[in-house]
């Protein structure tokens, strides 16, 4: 069987969706009871849900998620724990998309195939999804800007690789604080690969505003704009604060 | 006779979030992936076939390894940093970028040989891997989080300690002040229940000990305290408030109230519930000579009759 003879975009899309539809359903049926999730991520997106804003954010812990999993609760009426479980798993399961592209990019289409199923039958990653962790966003930030950062090297899909890197972007600043720096690092590396272009630019100024709610949140907290709280300290030991 | 469950995976995965950074590293990559990357890589390197796209793939996932261990680093390799967790899982995301050079590895033995007699042998033991590591860790183990094991006891408990603190709570929904940590997330909702998982305060919508259980980060006294069974004993108010002997006192253990043990798929629970009037400074419990707490370790009914 020659896989890289055959046109199988279609069948790489239609595998794509039946995996982040099996993945979501699966995670808000039965989703895996985990600490984390029980007392931060399912309580914060009740409180999202309820209006609760004081509750709903903690500096430590990203805006994204509680907007996410907040929203899917307000607008399904499920509970918490299964609204963190759904979308955690719904990220996961769009990972594949720039994991398929990925490695097509790097070697080739039947490599490609073998990337998507060695990605969805790895139990460590799903079981972060189906916990509802913040892991999955990370991962799929993590991966569409590696795919972006590869594609600025041959210019390819200018509109594309624009919105793949700001969607990574984003992922990498509003959910995790420990990926904001990273997600800096390989905006920069985007930035020396595609020759400081206009999209460069434009990818700055939405990573920029991307910041804003995080900075918002512990400046509430702190009275420091800025976007994790652990900078805060650096500062407070720097300036002796 | 051993319940088959999924608590050996639990237990492997403990294992590797225990275990030294490099270790915790190896396990976080998925270890049949990282073998087959790892070899990919070295013989396309040293053949001379590793491209400028694979050096540039190479770099961010190295460099996503890198800034995630300085800020672990920075905070002092701690478990738990200002900045990020010694987790396996911080690490863990960067695997599928390596993983791309697993499916390059799995490509080439597929059809690595013009002989069919070994190109068929190749691919079958390709397809039989596959379907093993889909199969067991991922179809069979999962399964058995949900069968039999840890989830599925703490489930069938926590349904009935939510269902016992709701009748018995009788205390306000919320606290009356609110009191934020940097460390931690908490709400104000009550009642605040402590325990050995944190699910118990899920099920009742009140406040548990935090994510980060053991570093006494929860600024409100817990309403009620659920323990279950581990190495026959329960932690006993008395043990699990050592530092603070006098509190011990302040709690009464709930089994009168709601017919004794609260019987998980596993193990046993018990609930202890905060006395009306806290305070009590001998509480039982207390050795009244050295004013230390005496730890209990009480075997149930179920660990009495199975060692007979």
């Amino acid at each position: 069987m020659k896989l890289t003879k055959i046109d199988d975009s279609r069948l790489f899309w239609a595998v794509a969706a039946a995996i982040c539809v099996a993945a979501t359903a699966l995670a808000v049926f039965h989703p895996l009871l985990a600490t984390d999730t029980a007392c931060r991520y399912a309580p914060m997106a009740e409180a999202f849900a309820a209006g609760e804003w004081a509750e709903a954010f903690h500096p430590r812990f990203g805006v994204g998620f509680p907007v996410l999993s907040g929203t899917c609760v307000f607008l399904s009426g499920c509970d918490g724990y299964a609204a963190c479980s759904a979308i955690a798993a719904l990220a996961w399961a769009l990972g594949a998309i720039p994991v398929f592209r990925l490695a097509s990019r790097v070697f080739d289409r039947r490599t490609a195939w073998f990337a998507l199923i060695l990605y969805a039958i790895c139990p460590q990653p799903y079981l972060w999804a189906l916990k509802g962790l913040r892991e999955p966003f990370k991962l799929l930030g993590v991966l569409l800007m590696a795919d972006g950062v590869v594609r600025s090297r041959d210019g390819s899909g200018r509109t594309a690789v624009l919105f793949e890197m700001c969607a990574g972007l984003a992922l990498m600043f509003l959910f995790k604080c420990d990926a904001i720096l990273l997600g800096g690092l390989l905006a920069l590396a985007f930035a020396f690969c595609d020759g400081w272009s206009r999209r460069t630019w434009m990818m700055a100024a939405s990573g920029a505003l991307a910041l804003q709610p995080m900075c918002f949140v512990v400046w509430e907290w702190t009275g420091w704009w800025l976007p994790a709280p652990h900078y805060v300290t650096i500062l407070e030991k720097v300036f002796g604060g | 006779m051993k319940r088959s469950s999924g608590v050996e995976m639990e237990a492997l995965v403990g294992y590797f979030q225990s275990a030294p950074l490099p270790l915790s590293l190896a396990g976080a990559y998925w270890l049949p992936y990282a073998a087959l990357a790892w070899a990919a890589i070295l013989v396309r390197v040293f053949t001379g076939c590793f491209r400028k796209i694979e050096w540039a793939l190479l770099a961010v996932f190295a460099a996503s390894v890198l800034i995630e261990a300085i800020q672990l680093a920075v905070d002092g390799f701690k478990f738990s940093g200002e900045s990020t967790w010694g987790l396996p899982r911080y690490f863990g995301v960067f695997a599928p970028l390596f993983w791309v050079w697993s499916a390059y590895a799995l490509s080439w033995l597929w059809s690595a040989s013009a002989n069919p007699l070994v190109r068929n042998a190749c691919r079958i033991a390709i397809v039989a891997a596959i379907g093993w590591l889909a199969v067991f860790p991922g179809i069979i183990e999962t399964a058995g989080l949900y069968a039999g094991g840890a989830r599925a006891d703490v489930e069938t408990a926590t349904a009935k300690i939510a269902k016992i603190i709701k009748a018995d709570y009788a205390g306000p929904s919320r606290q009356s002040e609110a009191k934020r940590t940097m460390k931690e997330y908490f709400t104000t909702r009550r009642p605040v229940v402590f325990g050995d998982f944190s699910a118990a305060a899920w099920a009742v919508r009140g406040q548990s000990e935090g994510a980060a259980q053991g570093f006494g980060l929860c600024p409100y006294e817990p309403d009620y305290v659920c323990f279950r069974l581990y190495d026959g004993g329960y932690r006993s108010p008395e043990e699990r408030f050592v530092r603070n002997p006098r509190r011990a006192g302040d709690y009464e253990y709930l089994g009168s109230v709601h017919g004794g043990e609260i019987e998980g798929e596993r193990t046993s629970w018990r609930i202890y519930r905060r006395r009306a009037t806290p305070g009590r400074s001998r509480a039982p419990g207390i050795d009244p000579d050295t004013g230390k707490p005496v730890i209990s370790r009480t075997k149930t009914t179920k660990q009495q009759g199975a060692g007979k």
